[in-house]
């Protein structure tokens, strides 16, 4: 049986008064590909930041209903909500590398969880991350120089080797993408299929063909609604709702 | 209604492989309906000219071929419109083989060069009409993206494969009863033959159909 990691439950969320969800109710399987589809503004990045609480840090922002984790409600008051973002990473659709070398832009997030006891175990942490996230063998020589010395497609497989370097069971990515070129983007979606071995991995794109190349299952939004949600093969080929056809082909609605 | 693209060129792409397809399943249809005509009055001109126009089909359908190409590197279609293109490329290939088995029914006829006079049945020509009508069912369907013209084909293929299968036996007869016909029923049979394989193919295209419009394949 294929097991939820995460299930979104009637969950609407508000700027101020304005509902930007309308009763979200989503499934996520565990150690798979999930992407969320829609035009620009339809909610994507505002349920992805429901799932680590980071719309918590939206001023005038608003949620009911619930998202579990595990089947635990994530927003109890008992969750400490810098727990719940180790357990869920995010890697954004700008490479936001800390202005600081590669080493420490790895280094920096098992140092303050406090995840290794030695200065040895923690290189080796940061080179298990960096090659988990297929940058190692390229920048192996100059660990110790910028970040922001990276190409773009390096600075997003380093935010991704930050983001998986604190071990997190979810990675959400929002449009991560968008601002790479088409060899940079190929590289990241194999390392997406890489790593949805062992992280549940959420991601917000544009492209439906990546959407097609990297998921399992495809969730379409529309104005705050979700209009459909499904194995993405069926999705792109045989979609059943009409608002989904027309905006996976491109049709005027 | 029909849905437009946000892209008219798009639409525009989509429709001209389909009109080109259509027309192209038109020039088959006269080809088919020229080389059944064959049966019944010997014109080795015709027949030559059936033959020879095969090669135009060869190029229509690489013409089909460059422009689903084409709209695919352009547009990466998904869904219906994917389908669209999936389905011309399977349809244009399946009427291309039609042509051939019009051709060869047409080389077959160049080689008569009188019907005995013992051989009195029309069967085959009755076989040749039923398969013709019922291409002009498959490609209809095309045309005008129904699945319930789609569904009549299978239906009318069967009752061509019982035909197909009593001209048979009616030609072995003929043969038995008058040797002197072997040559010519021999040249039949090989042509029943290439008529059940259009009635074959005519189905492969009903069934695209079916796929476009149905979204799902059977
Ligand atoms: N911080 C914010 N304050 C107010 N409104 C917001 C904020 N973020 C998003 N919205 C509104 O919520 C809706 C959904 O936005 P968003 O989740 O960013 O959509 P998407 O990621 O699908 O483009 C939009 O109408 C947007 O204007
Ligand atoms: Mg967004």
């Amino acid at each position: 049986m294929q097991k939820n990691k995460i299930e979104a439950k009637k969950v609407s969320v508000f700027y101020n008064d304005k509902k930007a969800l309308n009763e979200i109710t989503l499934s996520i399987p565990e150690k798979k590909v999930t992407s969320l589809i829609g035009p620009s503004g339809c909610g994507k990045s505002t349920f992805l930041r429901c799932i680590n609480r980071m719309n918590d840090t939206i001023e005038g922002c608003s949620m009911t209903g619930r998202i579990l984790i595990d089947n635990k409600d994530i927003n109890e008051k008992s969750l400490d909500p810098v727990l719940l973002r180790a357990r869920v990473g995010m890697v954004f659709q700008k490479p936001n590398p800390f202005p600081k070398s590669i080493f420490e832009n790895v280094a920096y997030g098992p140092k303050i969880h406090g995840l290794t006891q030695s200065s040895d175990e923690l290189n080796e942490l940061v080179e298990e991350s960096l090659k988990k996230a297929g940058l190692f063998s390229e920048i192996k020589d100059r660990i110790h120089e910028p970040g922001t010395s990276l190409s773009g497609g390096q600075q997003q497989r380093l935010c991704i080797a930050r983001a998986i370097s604190i071990s997190p069971e979810i990675i959400l990515m929002d449009e991560p993408c968008s601002a790479l070129d088409p060899i940079a983007t190929a590289k990241i979606e194999e390392l997406i299929d890489e790593l949805a071995h062992n992280f549940t991995i959420v991601i917000v794109t544009h492209s439906m063909q990546q959407a097609a190349r990297v998921s399992k299952q495809t969730a379409f939004f529309h104005m705050g609604n979700l209009i459909e949600v499904g194995k993405t093969d069926s999705i792109f080929s045989n979609p059943s709702e009409k608002k989904t056809q027309d905006y996976i082909t491109g049709k005027i609605g | 209604m029909r849905e437009q693209h946000i892209v008219t060129t798009y639409d525009e792409d989509l429709d001209k492989i389909k009109s080109d397809l259509f027309k192209m399943a038109l020039i088959v249809e006269k080809q088919i309906y020229d080389s059944i005509n064959l049966i019944k009055i010997l014109d080795i001109k015709k027949a030559k000219e059936i033959i020879k126009s095969d090669d135009k089909i060869d190029k229509k359908e690489k013409e089909i071929r460059n422009l689903a190409t084409n709209i695919l590197t352009k547009r990466q279609p998904l869904a219906d419109d994917l389908r669209k293109i999936l389905i011309a490329l399977k349809i244009s290939g399946t009427i291309e083989r039609i042509a051939d088995h019009a051709a060869n029914i047409a080389g077959r006829m160049s080689y008569v060069n009188n019907i005995p006079d013992s051989y009195l049945t029309d069967s085959i020509f009755h076989l040749g009409s039923l398969v013709l009508a019922n291409y002009a069912k498959a490609i209809s369907s095309y045309d005008k993206d129904s699945s319930k013209i789609a569904k009549v084909v299978p239906n009318l293929d069967r009752e061509i494969n019982s035909i197909y299968e009593t001209c048979f036996r009616e030609h072995l007869h003929i043969m038995m009863e008058d040797r002197e016909t072997i040559g010519f029923c021999t040249q039949m049979l090989f042509i029943a033959k290439e008529l059940e394989r259009i009635g074959d193919l005519s189905k492969v295209i009903s069934k695209e159909v079916l796929y476009n419009v149905e979204g799902v394949l059977k």
